[in-house]
């Protein structure tokens, strides 16, 4: 392992920190701040994942996918991170949620940037953030997530549904403005 | 990307989910720099570390295990703390014989003994005394005459040994010594309470043919009390951190029972642990819609001239429901009540008359004895309850705490005295039976006790 305490104090182990570091911090900060939704607790997400991928190298086999092992170690770091600063209550709910469907090509044209995507996500309250990355993004089924964060699958299944819709609402908002934009240019 | 295409083929399709996984999926950004130099600051040291939770561990276990066998040495290794010193001595019966004369014999008794020391007090004129010493009688079997030159104030040291002379009478040797010495002072003293000289001395005597003229005493000797066994009334508000829904506050309250012998103590009892935690509720419902007047049945009934056919309506009110399925999600507060056994070993460091301080740690069982609800169960108001399923993991019914403190001890009275033991405890399991996110819960508390020496 290019990690070993034989490669310190030779600059090797510092080098391929620096370039490991340099490859995939990029998208590996893209997912913190996905989960964190601002930029002061995804840097500090990013450290201590990066920190903890460091000293769990040994724990790695090389016959597995690196970016998935270390995308799950950032995940649960992100996790643990939000649960331990977020102050209020990420899954406190009393009303019910109903799913509004949208229509399968209602979003066929929107060209919102990655940015701005980002952004939206990261405007969801922590919970429903939560829950929708790790839906959405990691591909995790409701029964794996109610186990991740300590909630029934039905929880999951409300505030996904919930992030959902805050998300269409807000898109919505959004492909009217730039409707109304695009008609006030045209005339 | 298989796995993930083909989990995604199993989930539900939708437009909204696409939008956002195929616009952020491959998404990258930048860390700052600043953030990159305090990264690879902070990690340039740490690859190679060794992880210390393995040695903490050990370290603990090996602390325990050196303390349990310190304990297990002291309670158990310590049997002849009580010894028997044999003592064969002369044992004369209760007489005091005083003769002031010069070359006399004085038979006097040692106070508290009952048993008569035998001297010859010195020669008022030591100096013309002459050299070679009192002429002794033979040593009888056993027989033991232990001198003790404390107590010889302007005397001589002893030259000889008075044998052992029959308990029931002095007059053998009272005769004899004056008669065989006449001449130079010497004394002979014993004296029981010189366990140790006498042992050593007693050794060297053989038994032979003075056997029946002496008597044996078995006398104990027991070292002075270096242990106490205190009965305590103990309370212990904890904060326990890593809970679900912000169940941090418990109460722990028992008596126990505290073993001291020297700076070391082993406590152990019995207490309730009693904290309140709330449940997430499912509460499916169908909306109230109405209500309708149902006809069961209609009557028909001829009037008194038979002319007519009056009709009677039996009916009932009907509720309506919504067919729709509400998911409703409610709190119930609910408390748990623990059985605690504490096993904790202590050494006090520091100890004065009044105060101590010492380090407490040992573990401590939790069993689960019986959960309440509090508040009342999920009001659907007109709404029609389908089910109601508690979602939220429950308590497990065991689990284990390691806990270490210290202890600082304040003595109020003769048998009273009051404990503060600030302490922090570590949880082996979760406090829920699914708790894969949760971290082990930790706690820091501070028990108070009231302590009353048995």
């Amino acid at each position: 392992m290019i990690f070993s305490r034989r490669n310190k104090g030779n600059g090797t182990h510092d080098k391929a920190i620096e370039v490991m570091y340099d490859l995939h911090a990029p998208w590996l900060f893209a997912i913190c701040l996905r989960y964190t939704g601002n930029r002061e607790d995804a840097e500090d997400v990013l450290q201590d994942g990066f920190i903890k991928i460091i000293l769990a190298y040994k724990k790695f086999k090389p016959g597995g996918s690196l970016e998935a092992w270390m995308r799950r170690i950032i995940v649960n770091t992100a996790l643990n991170h939000i649960r331990d600063h977020e102050k209020e209550k990420l899954f406190s709910e009393l009303e019910p949620a109903l799913e509004v469907v949208p229509d399968a090509e209602a979003f066929e044209g929107c060209d919102l940037t990655q940015n701005q995507l980002l952004e939206l996500v990261s405007s969801l309250p922590a919970g429903y953030r939560m829950v929708f990355n790790l839906y959405v993004m990691e591909d995790y089924s409701h029964r794996e997530i109610a186990e991740m964060l300590g909630i029934s699958e039905n929880t999951s299944r409300s505030q996904l549904l919930k992030a959902r819709n805050l998300l269409r609402k807000r898109l919505n908002v959004y492909q009217n403005e730039k409707k109304y934009t695009e008609r006030a240019a045209s005339s | 990307m298989f796995i993930r295409m083909k989990k995604s083929i199993r989930k539900e399709q939708h437009p909204l989910d696409d939008l956002f996984r195929q616009g952020l999926d491959d998404l990258e950004v930048t860390p700052s720099r600043e953030q990159r130099a305090i990264f690879l600051g902070e990690a340039a040291d740490l690859a190679g570390k060794k992880s210390l939770s393995g040695w903490v561990y050990a370290g603990i276990g090996a602390g325990l295990l050196i303390i349990g066998l310190v304990t297990g040495l002291l309670i158990w290794g310590d049997h002849g703390s009580t010894v028997n010193v044999a003592y064969t001595a002369r044992v004369q019966p209760v007489q005091q014989t005083v003769m002031t004369n010069p070359g006399q014999v004085a038979t006097t008794t040692a106070p508290g003994t009952g048993h008569k020391a035998v001297f010859m007090r010195e020669k008022a004129q030591a100096s013309e005394a002459p050299a070679h010493p009192v002429k002794s009688l033979p040593a009888p079997s056993a027989s033991v005459a232990p001198v003790i030159p404390g107590n010889m104030d302007g005397m001589q040291k002893p030259s000889t040994v008075i044998p052992a002379t029959p308990a029931t009478s002095t007059e053998p040797l009272i005769t004899q010594a004056p008669v065989e010495t006449s001449t130079p002072p010497s004394i002979t003293t014993f004296t029981p309470d010189a366990p140790d000289q006498t042992t050593e001395q007693a050794e060297p005597f053989p038994t032979g043919n003075n056997e029946s003229r002496k008597q044996v005493h078995a006398v104990k000797y027991t070292p002075p009390k270096n242990w106490d066994v205190c009965l305590g009334l103990y309370y212990s508000p904890e904060w326990m951190f890593n809970t679900l829904n912000g169940e941090k506050f418990v109460n722990n309250m028992g008596v126990d029972g505290t073993f001291h012998f020297g700076k070391y103590s082993v406590r152990t009892g019995l207490g309730l642990s009693i904290t309140t935690g709330s449940n997430e509720m499912l509460v499916k419902t169908n909306p109230y819609v109405g209500t309708y007047s149902f006809l069961d049945s209609v009557q028909f009934n001829w009037d008194a001239m038979h002319y007519n056919l009056i009709a009677t309506y039996y009916s009932t009110n009907k509720q309506v429901y919504d067919t729709t399925l509400l998911n409703n999600y409610s709190y119930i507060k609910k408390r748990y009540t623990y059985l605690q056994i504490p096993l904790i070993l202590g050494y006090d460091f520091w100890q004065n008359s009044r105060i101590s301080l010492g380090i407490r740690g040992g573990a401590v069982m939790s069993l689960l004895l019986k959960t309440e609800n509090l508040s009342g169960s999920y009001n659907a108001g007109m709404d029609r309850v389908i089910s109601i399923n508690d979602i939220s993991p429950d308590r497990i019914d065991l689990n284990w705490q390691a806990v270490a403190g210290i202890s600082a001890s304040l003595k109020l009275s003769g048998r009273f005295s009051l404990e503060l033991e600030p302490e922090i405890r570590y949880y082996f399991n979760s406090v829920y039976e699914s708790s894969v996110n949760t971290k082990k819960p930790w706690s820091a508390g501070m028990r108070s006790a009231l302590l009353i020496k048995l």
